[in-house]
């Protein structure tokens, strides 16, 4: 009888044992998915704090209010994380600001009904944000951002303006498109005001010129590759700021599209000591970071004209820089799986 | 038929012959000038260029560093300066942007309207310098060789690096 009872209660002992032993791994596990989970997306314990103890609205109720009033979406936004951990719960407005911006990142993405044999997954953010820009222009009447990339045909450019250096004025040239181009050779953007890129009856013009207001509803724009030789990347991304606010003064219902510099040939790349692709992909992980804090998209073709090392298809071009004519087609059809409604 | 009859009928006989021989020579003479006239006339005369024809050979007869390919009038309105001139066919190949290269053919619907293509393709070969000056000076030596071409009604402009048989083939030799 007492050695049933001993039984009993050793049984016991080990099941609370067992118990006890499984709890321990179950917490000690997530506790480390958690730590994972921070680190890879850079946030601190105190934002998990934030989140644990965050009462505010849905993201659907924000995005429904920006759709509304985006300058009140916004400063609402500001206290609202969306579904991830903030980056914290004790910075100013303008870094929750920038905060929202980083968050949105995830929805600047294609989305999964952007069908295309040239549809890519999206841009990759760096984790480097560029924190002394602020967003130019106006944007009262700035479409919502971030909107999801979707599929368009055509007539989704019919109003729409590209700017842009020489490979741009080529794309205008063959792409078929019913758009209109301001793109000239050599174009760079600390000359936008003297550059002569618009035919009129009295000849070519500067863009500023003769830009009408709120006549298009799309503006691409392209340059970066001229300007690689030219001042630094502070300089450079602040006459591209000032582009934008003053293109967002004439057009301010239009979606800006920042668009990444082509690669080179990998035998251009090796021999011309500006024009390189190791410069190249430095300036457009400059330019995505850019793009988000402008509130713009970033739209990057090398994902379908350059090869596994990172290089414009040799095949592709004539001079190792500009695609030739019949491969505009692939350039068009990029940006037509990569557009916002 | 005495002596003197006699030479007095040969001789006649004789310069009947020369004379007739000197005709038939004169025939042969004025034959040939004529023939000759015809053909001359015929070379004289400016060939008729032809759009289609102009453009296809510039095309494949010349060895480009870029590829062309072909654009259409709507378009080319963004760089050419036409629109006071009547044109009723154009074929036109661009470049990609790497180069000034390019086959320009007009078919205008009058000498006049030839003229303002002629004048607008002036300034697009001025232009193009303006472009490439700083960008790719190479190209240069092909837009100062630009050959441009008023015949008729038809202009033809073609930028490359091969000058001479550019010119030949709108001259249609």
């Amino acid at each position: 009888m007492r050695n049933q009872k001993k039984h009993r209660e050793i049984q016991t002992e080990r099941s609370i044992a067992i118990g006890v032993t499984l709890f321990g791994t179950i917490l000690i596990a997530a506790a480390a998915g958690m730590l994972l989970a921070m680190v890879h997306m850079n946030r601190g314990f105190g934002d998990l704090v934030y989140a644990m103890t965050y009462t505010g609205p849905p993201p659907e109720e924000i995005a429904a209010a920006a759709a509304l009033e985006p300058d009140a979406a916004k400063s609402a936004a500001v206290s609202e994380p969306p579904d991830e951990i903030p980056s914290s719960g004790g910075k100013t407005e303008e870094e929750q600001e920038q905060t929202i911006s980083e968050n949105a990142v995830s929805d600047h993405t294609v989305s999964d009904n952007a069908v295309s044999e040239n549809a890519v997954s999206g841009a990759a953010v760096s984790g480097n944000m560029i924190t002394d820009q602020t967003v130019s222009g106006n944007l009262a009447q700035a479409p919502v951002y971030p909107q999801p990339l979707q599929l368009v045909d055509e007539s989704y450019f019919d109003d729409a303006l590209f700017i842009g250096d020489s490979r741009m004025e080529g794309f205008g040239l063959h792409s078929g498109l019913n758009a209109t181009f301001y793109a000239a050779t050599g174009l760079q953007l600390h000359e936008i005001d003297r550059y002569k890129v618009v035919k009129t009856a009295n000849g070519k013009v500067p863009i500023f010129s003769v830009l009408q207001p709120n006549m298009y509803k799309k503006i691409y724009i392209k340059v970066g590759l001229n300007e690689l030789g030219w001042g630094t990347d502070e300089l450079f991304l602040q006459e591209y700021a000032d582009l934008i606010a003053r293109l967002r003064e004439m057009e301010p219902g239009a979606i800006i599209y920042i668009h990444g510099l082509i690669h080179v040939t990998a035998a251009k790349s090796q021999t011309d000591s500006i024009h390189t692709n190791e410069k190249i992909n430095a300036r457009n992980a400059m330019l995505q970071q850019f793009a988000i804090q402008q509130q713009a998209y970033y739209v990057d073709i090398n994902e379908v004209v350059s090869d596994e090392t990172g290089a414009l298809l040799p095949d592709l071009t004539s001079d190792g820089i500009h695609l030739k004519a019949q491969y505009m087609e692939l350039w068009k059809n990029y940006l037509m799986a990569h557009a916002v409604q | 038929m005495d002596h003197t009859m006699m030479k007095t009928a040969v001789k006649r006989t004789a310069t009947k012959k020369m004379t007739g021989n000197m005709t038939i020579g004169r025939n042969i003479v004025t034959a040939v000038i004529l023939v000759a006239a015809i053909l001359t006339a015929g070379c004289g005369k400016a060939k008729e260029l032809n759009a289609d024809d102009v453009s296809a050979r510039l095309l494949s007869d010349i060895t480009y560093t870029d590829e062309l390919s072909e654009i259409d009038l709507e378009t080319v309105q963004m760089l050419f300066y036409l629109d006071d001139a009547q044109i009723t066919k154009a074929k036109i190949y661009e470049s990609g942007g790497a180069t000034a290269e390019e086959i320009a053919v007009f078919e205008c619907a009058s000498p006049e309207d030839a003229d303002k293509v002629m004048t607008a393709m002036q300034t697009r070969v001025e232009e193009q310098k303006e472009s490439f000056r700083d960008y790719v000076p190479e190209e240069l030596l092909k837009l100062d060789a630009a050959v441009l071409v008023k015949n008729g009604n038809i202009v033809v402009l073609s930028v490359s690096g091969d000058a001479e048989a550019a010119r030949k083939i709108i001259e249609g030799k």
